[in-house]
């Protein structure tokens, strides 16, 4: 099982910005938005905010124990996509306990278009696992290495999950594809 | 267009129309965080109020001091959904029906239980499907179905079958419906005789009546969230025949739950927080068999609402989730069968987690064999 790295050399070269940052406020602005796009694409609009600052809420009350991590920003990204499939379904009572958050919303988020309304739609549809390796890549733009370690496992395993998750989604949406890298 | 152009425009869309308050957003967390660490130290005096007391019960997240209760004397076990912070998800724990001895049943993601009618075995759900496990020992077994959804199981009284609501594909994890319906199956706790027993008719959440022989289930006639799906209650026989309406669709109605003493129980969803919902939202209702006799059990208001009803196994009882709007936490609570006498169960140790999924069983048959 991967580990989130612990940081023996802080601000390793070639790293983005996030593995330098030392407070969390600088942390939570940079690592949000996309942490909100990536729940976004697992778990749909409506709850994508509560996923995302429920993510940041754990790291922020661990704060000084996720800041020694080399990489915080693949622990809270483990996080959030965990979150993120974890059964939202009709008893609803995971939505309301992130929605505890709730309140400071004033406006839905803008709809999706709807081409990539449906094609997220079609990655919810993939198998959990498959889903989040597929998510993580298309969001981040990861080497499959750090997505292994946020998915906690090999890069064998990921690239088996992101190879079924392409070949699904080519035939859903009735695409080609190269294959993956 | 290819996969990857396919997929760089829908990152990118994602990612253009995030929030732009990010200040705003970091102030809430922090306020959050802050509410959440007032709360947790109100609900662990209470808890210690309560110990020292030598009460069982906790009427959760007042500050008053709980009415001092007696031993209770409840028949069974129950098992529940205790939501992890770590994990990010719900785990199933057991306990007395009062809430004390209880411990954790299943490590990792797990959500719907039922106990078989010897009291000594669960059926519940986690990310792969259905297992059995024993609650008294270790032993565990998966149910083998080949489907790609196995939700809500329920196991006869005659202990002959599950029943649950399945796809032959995966449903997506969603908070709106998407994907295939489900539809009700039954399968045998040995894994044979798997079978659905309403082809095509969109249905779920079933329970098994008090002779096993009959299945009420709530059947989707207009798909919308998984809140506010309308949905009909009816029953069917175990081989599929004799399928009647029990109460007429509309939005929102869902968990039906069958007595030993042929009463229905099931209830009107609850609006999220902020968000409207209709008046007898958190509700929950009771009615025969035949559809008569309906009416409220207890009302849902602005102070508490309820979901997730089921009864005690004498039929006395109700184990129900129980919102707490004020605290904004999923709770468990117990009441009278007639709504009456309402007690919150300190299920989540002061914790502020949520807690959901109940399940109410676990009474040990004396003639069982070991």
């Amino acid at each position: 099982m991967s580990e989130v790295p612990r940081a023996e050399t802080r601000a390793a070269p070639g790293l983005p910005q996030t593995h330098t940052v030392v407070s969390y406020d600088d942390f939570y602005v940079a690592e949000l938005p996309r942490l909100i796009a990536l729940a976004r694409g697992l778990c749909g609009a409506g709850i994508a905010e509560d996923v995302a600052q429920e993510a940041m809420l754990v790291a922020y009350r661990r704060w000084r124990e996720i800041s020694d991590l080399e990489r915080p920003d693949l622990w809270v990204r483990r996080t959030c996509a965990n979150l993120a499939v974890s059964q939202f379904r009709r008893t609803m009572v995971e939505l309301r306990a992130v929605a505890r958050l709730g309140g400071r919303r004033t406006a839905p988020p803008e709809p999706a278009s709807p081409e990539t309304e449906e094609f997220w739609t079609a990655v919810r549809a993939l198998p959990r696992r498959q889903a989040q390796a597929a998510t993580l890549r298309f969001v981040y733009d990861l080497p499959i290495a750090d997505v292994a370690t946020i998915l906690e496992c090999t890069p064998g395993t990921v690239k088996q999950h992101l190879s079924r998750a392409r070949r699904t989604l080519a035939t859903t949406l009735g695409l080609t594809m190269e294959e993956e890298s | 267009m290819n996969l990857d152009q396919r997929a760089d425009a829908a990152a990118r869309e994602l990612l253009d129309n995030v929030p732009d308050d990010l200040e705003g957003m970091l102030g809430e967390l922090k306020r959050t965080r802050r509410r959440r660490t007032a709360a947790r130290g109100v609900a662990a005096a209470v808890a210690v109020v309560a110990a020292v007391g030598g009460w069982a019960l906790v009427r959760g997240g007042s500050a008053e001091p709980p009415d001092p209760v007696g031993p209770v004397d409840i028949p069974g076990r129950i098992t529940y959904g205790l939501w992890d912070r770590e994990l990010g998800d719900f785990q199933i724990w057991f306990a007395e029906p009062d809430g004390s001895d209880h411990a954790r049943l299943i490590e990792g993601p797990s959500w719907q239980s039922d106990w078989a009618p010897d009291g000594r075995y669960l059926v519940y759900e986690d990310p792969t499907g259905l297992a059995i496990v024993n609650t008294d020992g270790p032993g565990e077994r998966r149910l083998r179905t080949d489907l790609g959804t196995q939700w809500s199981p329920d196991w006869s009284p005659t202990g002959d079958w599950i029943t649950f609501e399945g796809s032959r594909e995966r449903v997506p994890d969603s908070s709106d419906f998407s994907g295939p319906p489900t539809s009700i199956w039954v399968i045998s706790p040995d894994g044979e005789g798997l079978r659905e027993v309403l082809p095509g008719v969109f249905g779920v959440e079933p329970v098994f009546s008090p002779g096993g022989d009959q299945i009420a289930f709530g059947h989707v006639t207009k798909e919308a969230s998984w809140r506010w799906a309308e949905q009909a209650i009816e029953v069917v026989g175990l081989d599929g025949t004799g399928r009647r309406q029990i109460v007429p669709p509309r939005p929102g109605l869902q968990h039906v739950d069958w007595s030993v003493d042929d009463w229905l129980l099931f209830n009107i969803a609850i609006a999220p927080l902020g968000k409207d919902g209709p008046p007898d939202q958190g509700t929950i209702f009771a009615v025969r068999p035949d559809g008569s006799d309906l009416h409220v059990v207890r009302r849902g208001d602005d102070e508490v609402a309820f979901s997730n009803a089921v009864w005690s196994p004498d039929g006395t009882q109700i184990l129900a989730m129980c919102f707490n709007r004020q605290r904004g936490l999923d709770m468990l609570c117990r009441m009278d069968g007639d709504g009456g006498d309402l007690e919150v169960i300190d299920v989540d140790q002061g914790s502020m987690n949520a807690a959901g999924f109940p399940a109410w069983g676990g009474v040990a048959d004396p003639d069982a064999e070991e």
